[in-house]
Order: C-alpha cells, then structure tokens, then sequence
C-alpha cells in the first residue's frame, strides 16, 4: 500500500520580474508532471541541487501547497519537520508549549500525556522545564522543538535537510530517533544534502532537476550518477587512475577504489580555527582552474575569513598515490590559530600505524561520544600514518597512509576515532598555533600542506613506506640567554635547562593526585602536544578511563622567565585528593630563601622517606633556591613564584592556598636520585570538583644569580602584602583583649599572644560531614565557606559564612572575655538536608607539647609527624574540657600560654579529640564532636544550635 | 470543495483550533496580573469614563447614556479587532503554516474565536449591570445568542475575506484601519439612528454594522425583540459574508500560499 502516491504532480509560481518600473509577471514551474509511489515503511531520499524543488516537493506532500496539475494520494498522518520551531509562544513555559505544539501537530490531550515525559527527558532542560520559553538558549529551544516534534510519532515523516541546523547533540538524538522510527515501519521521505546521510537512512533516491524526476532507484546508483552528471558544474571534478579515484565536491575530496569508498564522513577537507570558529573548506565558494586527465587544480574562496586556498590535486607517478598540495592565499592580515588537513576514513579501518608503533582503535564500533576520540595521544611526532582495514568478508578495503612533505616543527600528524555522526576514522595534519599567540599572518601565498595519499595493498605499501627517514622532533622552545624547556615526547617529561646545564631532575615537572583511592601521576598518563611554537609549550595529559585531564601551558615570558598553569579539566563531578604539582630540582640546589628567612635542606638524607622543611609564612608565595655547586660548575639560582590569588569561593575558579613547601628526597633504591622538589599541595584532603575547567596552578620560574633574585623578592613583598590586605580579597577583622589578639582570616579564626601564633594552620575552624551534595559522604570545613562580616566592633566579631554545595549559613559571634575567648556558632540550614557529624576544631602551634582533659587524663605530643596521616590521641565522650600547654622543656618554653578549650553545649552527644596532625601542618588539634543522626535521617531547614565555648588563655594547668 | 465539505474538515482539527485559540489569548493576557479579567473590567472601566463625560460634562438626554453605548460598543470592538487581527494573522503565522497541517482557514478562524471568547467573557461580565439597570430586558434576553451567532458568523466571513486579501494587497490592513474608523461613525453606537435625517438613514442602514448595532440595543437597552427588518438584514449579510468569505478563500489560497 502507498503512504505517498504522486501523479503527474506540477506546480507553478508567479515571479514579479521589474525591469524599468514595468512589471512582467511570469510563470515559472518549481515541479513538473512528479509522479512518485512511495509505499508504507519506505525511507527515500530526495537529492538534488538547490532550487531543484526539493522543499516545494515536501510541502505539497505535506499538504501545504496544493498542485497546479497532477493529483496528491496520501495514506495516513503526516508530522512535517520543515520549520522546526515554529508556533512556540515565548512566554508560555517548556512544559505549557510540549502541549501546544503537539496539539498543533494534531495530538489529543491523553496522547500528549502520555508522552510527556519522553519528551521532557530527551530534551533535558532540567528544572528550565517549568520557565518560559524566552529564557532558554538557542540550543535549549532547538532540542526542545527537535524532542517534541520526533515524538510525534506520524505515519510520514517529512524532514527538510534538519542536519544543517541544530548542535551535534540534537543531531545525533535525531539520527538515533529517526532509525527506530524506520525500525517500527513508518515511512520517511528525507532531504538532504549530505549525502553520507542518505546512504545511512534511505534504501531508495529521487534525483530531482529543474523540477522533474531525473532518477529514481537504488540510493547508491542514485547518488553516484548525480556525482557524475553534476561534474560541468562549478565546483565539482573527478580523476580516475587505474582503480583509483577521487571526487572534489566543493571542499570535499571523497576518495574511491575499486567498488568501494573509502572515505566516510565528510571525507577529505581543511579546517581552519580562526578566534574560536571552526571555518571548513566547504564552507567557501569554490571554481575549476584548471581540470584535465591527471589533474584537477580548485580555488576557494572561504565565507567568512579573508583568505582562499588553491588545491591542487593529481596522481603521481608511482601507482597508487595522489597527491594534493594546499596553499594558503591570503588577501588581508588575519590571526589564524589552527590548520588541519583531515581526511575521514571508512569504519572498517580498526588498525592504524606510524613508524615506530601501530595499535588498534579501542573498541569496534564506534563509542556513543560526541566528542572525537582521539585513538592514542602516544603517537609520537612523526611523518607518516596509515590505516589498515583487516579483511572483511565482503569486500577488502585497501591500507592507506598520509604523508605530509611540508614538515614543519609545529605540524602533527594524529588518528582519531571520530563521533557517531560521522561514523569514521580521521587522519590529520595540524599546524598548530604557529607563534606564540595566534598567528596574525600577512598577506601572501605559502604552501602549508603536501599530502601524499598512498592507497594500495598493505604489503606493498609497508615496503614503500619504509624508504622515508623516520623522524621523531622532540619539542623544544627556548629563550633569551639560552633558557631552554625540552619536551620529550615518549618519555613523558619536560626538563628545564639553563646554557646547557639541567635545572630540572628526575621526571621535571609532574603532577600527581588520588581519585578514588589510587594515586596517579602525570608519568603514567597519555599526553598530547597542545599548542607549540617558539615560545609556547602546551600539553594535553589524559588518564584512561578518568574523568580528569591535565593541560600544561609552558611559556617563555623572556628575562630568563618560564611561566606555568596547570589546568584542571574535569569531565564529570569528582573528588580528588591531595592534588600536587611538582618540579624535581637537581640535587645540587640545597639553600633555600625566602622575602623574610633562608635555610638549608641539609645534607643527603638516607634511612628515611623525606625531609620536609616548612616557610614560617606561607603566604607569599615566593621561594627561592640556591646550589651548592663549585662555582664553576654552579647551577645558577631559581626563583619560584606561585602566582596563584586567593581563592575565589563564589566562581568556579578553585583554588587553595598552596603552601611552600622545600622536600628532599632520596627515592631509595635508585641511584642517587637526591631531588628537591618544590611542590605544591591542596592543603585538603580532598576537593569537590563539578564539570568543567579549573586553574589548578599559576606559576614562574626564574633563573638568575642570587643576590638578583633575593632583591626581587624583596620587592615583590610590598607588592604581595598589600594584595593581601585588601579587603575585596581577604576578609578579615581583628579584637584584642590585652595581650591576646584575635584575628578572623576567611573562614578560620587565629589567636596570637604579643606577636607570637598560637594557633596555627586553619587555627579556628568548623567542619560537617554532610551527604547534602552528590549523596557521598564529605567534609565541608568553614574554609570553602564565603565569608562576610556582620559586624565587627572593639571587644566581638559577628561573621556569617554560606557553604558552597551544602545549603548551611554559619553565624560566628566571638567575644572577649577576661583572658579568653567566647565562641559561639549557630548554624541556619535553608533547605533540608543530611548533616551528620559537626565539628568545631582548634588547631595550635606545634609548640605546645603537652594536653589535659577535664577527667584528668593527660599525655603529650610526639615530636614528630606522620606523613599524612593524623594520630588521634584522645577521643572519649561526654568531656567538655581540653586543654594544652608547654611543659618545661629549656628555654623558649615560655613564649606561648596555655589554652584551654571549653564545650558547653552538652549535655549528650559530644566527643572531645585530640589529635596530632600531619607533617604538610605540623599542629595539634583540640577539637569537639557531634553526630547528628544516622544517615539516613535529613535535618529540616531551621536554625540549629551548633557549638557554644570559649578559649580560656594563660596558666591552664 | 463546498462549505459544508470544509465544516466537516474544521470540525475534524477541532483540537488544533483549539490550541490556537489559547495561543492568541495568551498573547493578550500572559503576565498581566488578572488576566483574562481585563475582558470584564475593560467595559467597565470605560463605562465610568462615559458615565462621567456625559453626565459631569457633556450631559445628554439619553437617559442610562453608557449602557445605551456599552450595548453597541462591545459587540463593534469585537468586530472591529477581529477584522484588524485577521488582517494581518495568515503573514504572521506562515512559519506555523509551514510546519504543522492545518486548514489554512484555521488561522483567522482562530483569531476570531478567541476575540468572540474574550468579547462573550466581557459581556457575561457586564449582563448583570445591563439587568439591573433596565429589569424589562429579561423577556428580550432570550434572542441574545441569535444575534451573537449571527454577528460572529458576519465576521468570520469578512475576516476569512481580509486575511487572504492582505496576502496581495499589502496596504490592505492599512486601508482597514482608516475603513473601520469611517464605519465606526457611520454605526449608530454614539447616537440613536433616529437623530439622523431620514434622507442619511438610508446610507447607515445600507452599513451591514448598523443591523447588528441595532439589534443588540433592543435587546439589551431597550428590553425589545428589535426590528424584524433588521433581523432580515442581520440574517441576510450573515449568510453573503459567509458565503463569499468561503468562495474567495477557497479559489485564492493556493496562490496566496505561494505568496508567503
């Protein structure tokens, strides 16, 4: 039975033609005796050129235009998705237009309901569901006009060349919809002009010309005669050599041999990114120079960059390759950013090689990403790659191998495993930022692409191939005064050299981070060049299977200067720990300065793990290191400067402090690997990340003499004290009480006697243990919170604090009191949520040696630290008072007062904690805890008493 | 394809004209706080206003003066948009034309419906006052709907008529604006047909307005059955309205279509 019958189908316009303010109004027929049977559960493609009537068709199957001659039979209900979009009311919400619009496309009401939530879901606008329709974005709006209208669930399916609009997303739900919809037998009648599109979807083509039916048959018949009888047109030519051939398609190379193509997607073309804008060959106006038996020679034009490239296309003269020279002839000045000749490959190619390695595309079929895959960042800088198709049974595809004869240092040639659009293999040649910034070019001509394309029998193609000089560039960018940042690329390092000699040791620069309980480093990853010029080095590190990914941006900022940032790029909600970068320094450098102290790391440590020396003040970020060489052979003195800010609680650029830290290492058994490291470490034990981008570092490294550098740090402290003073950046207020001084800094409170710090690292602080973000269990410390301060007079401080993640309001209020401190904290929870221990802690200097509890236990502080772990030394409940002092030990044991922390919040539920923290913080921890409720019971919203006491200061035994 | 061919079809997309209809509604009310309560409140609102120009400054000798004009103005602003609305309803909605199948005629159908829903929901409104003020119009009430019909099936027809119009003559919709004005005055809403010279009268009942005008004051102003005259005239420009609103749509829209 026909869905659709056609007979002898014409239609006609009227077009006003004005020529010298007379009107001739003229007949013109857009179709002309159509006539076309189309049974039920048949997809058929409509191919032709523009103005062919292709959409005049459509409508008049979709009843909107009634034909001049020949009659229209149609057999069951139409939805067509010709102007998709249509109809929305702008200020009705998502939710109140699925009604409408599908009520437009004919549903009843219990048919809409019943697809409600299909539609809600492949749209996924989230709470946005219920907000007018006027606030979503471009994308938004489209998904949600594409979700509704592939519900619709007609009997013809009538869809207008849609693959040109809508984001790859929607295309790609579309693509997935529109197959099972064929599965299920109804009929889709399909214009397109992507041809690799038809011959997925439709069994049977239409070829239309000026309005009549040219051809009507089998897709791939229909599709391969419109290529050929197309070619006196602009911008479309053919070559064929013995089994070989090619199709320049406006911008497109498809490449064919024998029976099959080999090309897929959209074949052969260039791309060029240009301030964020991808701009693709085809995406430009295209003209014949010059065709004949052996050579076809194309200009275009691009739309919208000032530039045209001449391709020239022939076959050389060893059987089986051709040849394409790309040339850039650029009109005017234009800042481009990246070059890439890309040819997408067929599926059936699951093997690809380069000189040194070949591998295997990870899986078989195509993953269900978006994103292109990139199939290993290990391949090395090379001159040559290829793709091998292992024998299928029904037809043997040929290898091919890319070869680029223009090499340059910042050309890469990559394999990559494309979307499912496309359904392809990729081989690239990247230019890529070829200056340090984008490149600004002149105008003029240059050659930036010699592809050789070699097609032929694997066997033949291995010998041939091994005749070219296997090359291997390492990247290297360099200075002024010979500094030099070398990039290794198969071991996996980036060295730092200075007139020949190596600053760095070890593995350079590295990073390194736990997730979920294992720890990686940046050694065990794969990495990927970037961005590389002259002065810029730029990596791409990826951990298989994680969801976290690491960009390094090495620059040359001149005056012996090297610049890094560390970018964090977090695919999904994470949590990371103890997240570090570091530089192995030689083991020559042993001193260390900072703007207002200097030391030594001492002599070569054996016998134990490390030796870690912490700056008394870690908020100046700069540190500098010097060695210990003979003068002659002396490696000159390094300055580090961590140019991160404070962090910015509100924005997702997350930060910590970073602390300063000087380690020495003797990794055992290996030689006598003595590095010094300059690391820096989240001072938490681990960090909430949300999807997206973070600046995880800032850094410099300068080089110089000593005596340049100590002088630069010193200037640089004026500058640094008074960013830290400022009050957008650092909220803080400060109340005396005779000696003692309180200071509140961001979310931690810190208490000094005369000059001297009782407490230290987060000194005062709160933490809860909540499931309120994610479901997984976290602390939340009153750290990450926002602070503001209410009120600050002379003898109390009131601060409020908003938690990021959790929805907790903190108030502070804390008073004087005859020697001491009162600390009261209510809490304010604004929508319910589990919180299950709270916490309120005291962190003190590593000074005090001694504790005490209200049921007189008593003990003292080890002397030293673990390494990362915090030993409790006291926990029991129902205690309401702890306090810690400096037992007698020599001199210097006077300088701080005992402290005694009080709880009165009682009566029930609270344990008291000592503990001894680890070695990155070096304090004792007094602190208070309570348990909430099981997990499973949430707190309602309301005020909530959290923690009341007070820090009693002076003889506390 | 006959009229009657067309209803059967009409009646089939009920559900499609009847989400248009929301959709033109909303337009009119969607963030305003009372919504579709402006249908009752405007009349009302300009009730005072008359009330207090022809009582306070200009005094007439019409006695009830704003429910004499209410009784008329209502039923000609419900003419007068919807006409203006449908003008322009077919070049506005060509993207929703594109995409969904609809009966062409659909679009300034619904234009109308939705001014009747909103002209009907004032009137609802208004009814009690016109009640009280004049009881005797109770036993007139009952040839209400008639009229209604009557006036609604008029306009549908003349709408059908301007909408495909505005398709080829694009000063059309402004030429219906200046039109409305003139006929405005040539209605007998602000002053009783009486006052006017008989030799004049002729011209203003040759209006097909002025039947409906008039009929809707004798129903609701003067409590009367009305004039049968005027019932022949109402009947009469309903059914040629209709007739030729239909016949000219139907034969111009295939290539009005093209147009858009």
């Amino acid at each position: 039975m026909n869905a659709v019958s056609l007979r002898g189908v014409g239609l006609k316009y009227r077009i006003d033609f004005k020529e010298d303010n007379k009107i001739f109004p003229e007949d013109f027929w857009a179709l002309q005796g159509v006539t076309l049977d189309i049974p039920r559960g048949e997809s058929v493609c409509i191919i032709g050129d523009n103005g062919a009537g292709k959409t005049t068709l459509l409508k008049i199957i979709a009843g909107m235009f009634k034909p001049d001659t020949g009659s229209v039979f149609i057999n069951g209900t139409i939805a067509p998705l010709l102007n998709i979009g249509a109809g929305f009311h702008a200020e009705l919400t998502g939710k109140e237009n699925i009604y409408l619009i599908s009520s437009l496309f004919g549903l009843a009401k219990h048919a809409i309901k019943s697809r409600f939530n299909d539609i809600v879901e492949f749209a996924a606008l989230g709470r946005f569901i219920n907000a007018p329709v006027k606030s979503y974005s471009q994308g938004m709006y489209m998904r949600l006009a594409f979700a509704i209208a592939i519900h619709i669930e007609p009997d013809i399916l009538l869809i207008d060349d849609i693959f040109a609009v809508g984001d790859l997303y929607a295309q790609r739900k579309c693509i997935d919809r529109m197959l099972k919809l064929k599965e299920k037998g109804k009929s889709i009648i399909l214009v397109t002009h992507n041809l690799e599109i038809a011959k997925r979807f439709c069994s049977r083509g239409v070829l239309l010309k000026d309005g009549k039916v040219v051809q009507d048959g089998g897709i791939r018949e229909v599709c391969s005669y419109y290529l050929e009888t197309v070619g006196d047109k602009r911008g479309i030519a053919m070559l064929q050599k013995d089994s070989l051939g090619v199709i320049f398609n406006n911008g497109k190379l498809s490449f064919s041999f024998g029976q099959d193509t080999i090309t897929a997607g959209l074949g052969g073309y260039i791309s060029i990114l240009s301030a964020g804008n991808q701009h693709c060959s085809f995406q430009a106006d295209w003209l014949l120079r010059k065709r004949d038996d052996s050579k076809i020679v194309v200009e275009g034009t691009m739309w919208h960059l000032p530039l045209s490239q001449v391709w020239e296309i022939y076959f050389d003269n060893d059987a089986g390759v051709i040849d394409c020279v790309i040339e850039m002839n650029i009109r005017q000045a234009c800042v481009i950013d990246e070059f890439t000749a890309c040819i997408m490959l067929r599926d059936e190619y699951r093997q690809w090689f380069n000189p040194f390695i070949n591998g295997c595309f990870e899986t078989s079929d195509l993953r269900e990403e978006i994103f292109w895959q990139c199939a290993d960042k290990q391949i090395p800088a090379v001159n040559f790659i290829g793709l091998n198709a292992p024998g299928g049974p029904s037809s043997q595809l040929p290898s091919i191998a890319f070869i680029d004869e223009v090499y340059t240092d910042t050309k890469l040639l990559e394999v990559h495993n494309t979307n499912q659009v496309f359904m392809a293999r990729a081989l690239q040649s990247r230019i890529i930022n070829p200056d340090a910034q984008s490149l600004s070019l002149e105008s003029g001509k240059s050659t930036l692409f010699h592809l050789k394309i070699m097609v032929g029998n694997k066997r033949l193609l291995t010998h041939r191939l091994q005749n070219f000089p296997k090359l291997m560039l390492p990247k290297i960018i360099q200075g002024k005064d010979d500094t030099v940042l070398l990039h290794a690329y198969n071991d996996k390092m980036i060295h730092l050299y200075w007139r020949g000699a190596k600053i760095t040791a070890g593995k350079g620069f590295k990073t390194s981070f736990y997730y979920q309980g294992k720890e990686y480093q940046s050694s065990d990853a794969f990495w990927m060049i970037h961005r590389v010029s002259a002065a810029r080095l730029s990596v791409y590190i990826r951990w298989p299977g994680l969801p976290i990914q690491q960009i390094w941006d090495f620059k040359i900022a001149g005056n012996n200067t090297i610049t890094c940032q560390v970018r964090l790029v977090i695919l999904e909600d994470t949590v990371i720990r103890n997240n570090e970068f570091r530089v192995m320094f030689s083991a020559d450098y042993r001193g260390w300065f900072t703007s207002s102290e200097s030391g030594d790391t001492g002599e070569d440590i054996t016998g134990q793990d490390f030796k870690s020396t912490l700056m008394k003040n870690d908020l100046l970020h700069i540190l500098g290191l010097t060695s210990s060489g003979q003068d002659n052979a002396a490696l000159p003195a390094v300055l580090i400067h961590d140019a991160s800010r404070p962090p910015k609680f509100n924005s997702l650029e997350r930060k910590l402090d970073w602390n300063a830290t000087v380690f020495a290492d003797a990794s055992g058994n290996t030689e006598l690997a003595n590095h010094l490291y300059f690391m820096s470490i989240d001072s938490k034990e681990s960090i909430n990340y949300f999807k997206g981008s973070y600046l995880a570092g800032d850094f410099s490294i300068t080089i110089g003499t000593e005596p340049d550098l100590k002088g630069y740090i010193i200037e640089k402290r004026g500058v640094e004290l008074s960013s830290c003073l400022a009050p957008s950046v650092r909220k803080r207020s400060t109340i005396e009480n005779g000696p003692y001084i309180f200071i509140f800094d961001r979310g931690n409170g810190r208490i000094k006697h005369r000059n001297e710090e009782i407490t230290s690292a987060f000194g005062l602080y709160t933490s809860v243990y909540s499931k309120g973000h994610n479901n997984q269990g976290q602390w939340y410390v009153s750290l990450d919170a926002s602070w503001e301060i209410i009120a600050s007079r002379k003898d109390s401080l009131l601060l409020r604090g908003t938690w990021p993640y959790i929805p907790l309001v903190q108030v502070w209020e804390v008073k004087n009191k005859t020697n001491g401190f009162i600390w009261d904290v209510e809490m304010e929870i604004f929508e319910s949520t589990t919180i299950i221990k709270q916490q309120a802690n005291i962190m003190l200097s590593g000074i005090y040696n001694h504790w005490r509890a209200a049921d007189n236990m008593s003990g003292s502080f080890p002397d030293s630290y673990a390494v990362s772990r915090w030993d409790i030394l006291y926990a029991r409940d129902e205690i309401d008072r702890l306090s810690a002092g400096i037992k007698q030990q020599g001199q210097g044991a006077d300088i701080l007062p005992g402290l005694s922390f009080s709880c009165f919040s009682g009566p029930g539920g609270i344990t008291a904690t000592v503990e001894n923290t680890n070695r990155i913080f070096k304090s004792r921890k007094l602190g208070f805890e309570s348990i909430n409720a099981t997990d499973k019971q949430k707190l309602a919203e309301g005020k909530y008493h959290y923690f009341h006491g007070e820090i009693m200061l002076g003889d506390c035994s | 394809m006959t009229l009657r061919d067309k209803l059967v079809k009409i009646s089939a997309q009920k559900n499609v004209i009847k989400s248009l209809v929301q959709r033109n509604l909303s337009d009119k009310y969607i963030g305003s706080t009372i919504g579709i309560f402006w249908a009752v409140l405007n009349p009302l609102l300009i009730m005072c206003a008359i009330n207090f120009v022809f009582t306070q400054i200009m005094p007439t000798r019409i006695s009830n003066f704003p429910l004499f004009i209410l009784s008329a103005l209502l039923a000609w602003s419900f003419f007068a948009n919807s006409l203006s609305e449908a003008a322009v309803s077919i070049k506005n909605n060509s993207a929703v034309l594109n995409q969904f199948v609809i009966m062409n005629e659909a679009i300034p159908l619904s234009v109308v419906l939705a001014n009747f829903v909103n002209f009907l929901v004032g009137f609802i409104g208004l009814l009690p006052v016109f009640i009280l003020c004049n009881t005797r119009i109770i036993n007139s009430l009952a040839l209400l709907p008639l009229v209604l019909l009557l006036h609604f099936v008029f306009t549908l027809g003349i709408s059908l008529m301007v909408s495909i119009g505005n398709l080829y003559y694009k000063d059309l919709a402004q030429l219906l604006n200046i039109g409305l004005m003139f006929l405005f005055w040539l209605t007998p809403i602000f002053y009783p047909l009486e006052s006017i010279s008989k030799g004049h009268q002729v011209i203003m009942i040759a209006n097909p307005a002025t039947c409906y005008t008039l009929l809707y004051r004798a129903i609701l102003y003067n409590g009367s059955k009305g004039d049968s005259v005027m019932w022949l005239f109402a009947f009469g420009f309903s059914l040629a309205s209709i007739w030729l609103g239909h016949y000219i749509f139907t034969k111009k829209e295939k290539d009005a279509l093209k147009q858009i």
